[in-house]
């Protein structure tokens, strides 16, 4: 049953979901690109992937579980987005804002940049075209 | 073999608290990252509190584990409230799950709560492979194997070269898939037999260990572990 009040919502942590890729029609995938002088942009980049996985990994592996996370929060903007009307509402989003907070921490002051959602098992064709972002400290 | 409801919950109580342990471990290490800010205090106070839950246990001092076990409940639940939900899927339903049955054995510690803590725990699990199976079998492309293949080669998850090309071949896909289809919705029978649950255990942890060589999903094998102590001992009735 879907929780409605707001201020239930934190409470949806608490039920446990047991459905595991049942239902994959897209592989979303986050790239973004920056824009140099001239105002031209960069080629579409993909955010750093952790280290190559080993047996130490099994025990704690922080950057692959933050990898996830941050893969996960695509997935839930890709879903998200498709309910809101207007891109305010989609930027208002929380996974909008924590991966827009995610890029700003690679991306120089000052820069113009740019994020979207391609997928994968679509030779990556694309999902989403967030709005053009300013890097500000 | 576990005998005792009182064994049951030890044990359940190690498995967890080192999973709990290992999370709060990850969360340190990632000080400073910006997807996690805020979740640093929380999780070094989860830790402090099962390093004092261990002190305590080992010393003979007299002590609430109750009022403990629900502050770390608390921290636990503000830890994902603070993240926006789950960090790592699942795993941290199961955590929660089993760190819920286990704070209300504590604070209730009559034989009836404690039995029907464990059999919360034993039923869920049951149903976190049973319900996963249901709604996989659901979707052709699980069933004829496209949909596995997919996941190995496109998907966004950290999978090397070897598994990506694996995904390429069909046949092997489909063989995995139902394999895996066969396992998942099977997994209740091991309430009729203590055997088939050692069985079906085994493959478990192996089902877990492949997803964390393959897609990186360490937190999963630790939190399914810490719930199979009470599905031994629910079974063992």
């Amino acid at each position: 049953m879907a929780i409605h009040l707001k201020f239930l919502q934190p409470l949806k942590i608490l039920i446990p979901n047991w459905n595991f890729f049942d239902r994959m029609e897209v592989l979303p995938a986050l790239r973004f690109r920056i824009q140099g002088p001239g105002k031209n942009w960069s080629e579409w980049q993909e955010l750093p992937r952790p280290a190559q996985r080993n047996l130490s990994h099994f025990f704690l592996n922080p950057d692959g579980n933050l990898y996830l996370y941050l893969q996960s929060q695509v997935e839930r903007l890709l879903i998200e987005a498709s309910e809101k009307e207007t891109d305010l509402e989609i930027m208002a989003l929380p996974s909008y804002q924590l991966i827009l907070m995610r890029l700003r921490a690679d991306i120089p002051d000052g820069q113009v940049f740019q994020f979207k959602m391609i997928d994968l098992s679509q030779g990556g064709s694309d999902l989403f075209l967030s709005q053009e972002h300013t890097r500000v400290s | 073999m576990i005998t005792s409801i009182e064994q049951a919950l030890r044990l359940t109580e190690v498995l967890l608290w080192l999973a709990l342990i290992l999370q709060s471990m990850e969360f340190l290490l990632l000080r400073g990252k910006v997807l996690v800010q805020g979740v640093f205090a929380l999780a070094a106070t989860r830790i402090f509190l099962c390093v004092l839950l261990l002190f305590f246990s080992f010393s003979g001092f007299f002590f609430d584990g109750a009022l403990i076990w629900a502050l770390i409940w608390l921290l636990s639940f503000l830890i994902l409230f603070k993240l926006r939900g789950n960090f790592n899927g699942g795993s941290d339903s199961m955590t929660m799950l089993v760190l819920t049955a286990v704070t209300l054995a504590n604070l209730f510690p009559t034989e009836q709560m404690q039995k029907a803590t464990l059999w919360y725990i034993a039923i869920q699990t049951c149903f976190s492979y049973f319900l996963a199976g249901i709604s996989k079998i659901r979707n052709p492309e699980w069933r004829n194997g496209i949909l596995l293949g997919k996941i190995l080669r496109f998907s966004n998850y950290d999978i090397s070269p070897f598994w990506r090309s694996l995904g390429s071949d069909l046949i092997k896909m489909k063989w995995a898939s139902r394999g895996l289809l066969s396992f998942e919705l099977l997994f209740p029978v091991v309430i009729l037999d203590l055997r088939l649950a050692w069985i079906f255990l085994v493959l478990a942890v192996a089902f877990h260990f492949m997803n964390f060589w393959i897609l990186g999903l360490n937190r999963f094998v630790w939190a399914w572990i810490a719930a199979y102590p009470a599905l031994i001992y629910c079974v063992s009735l």
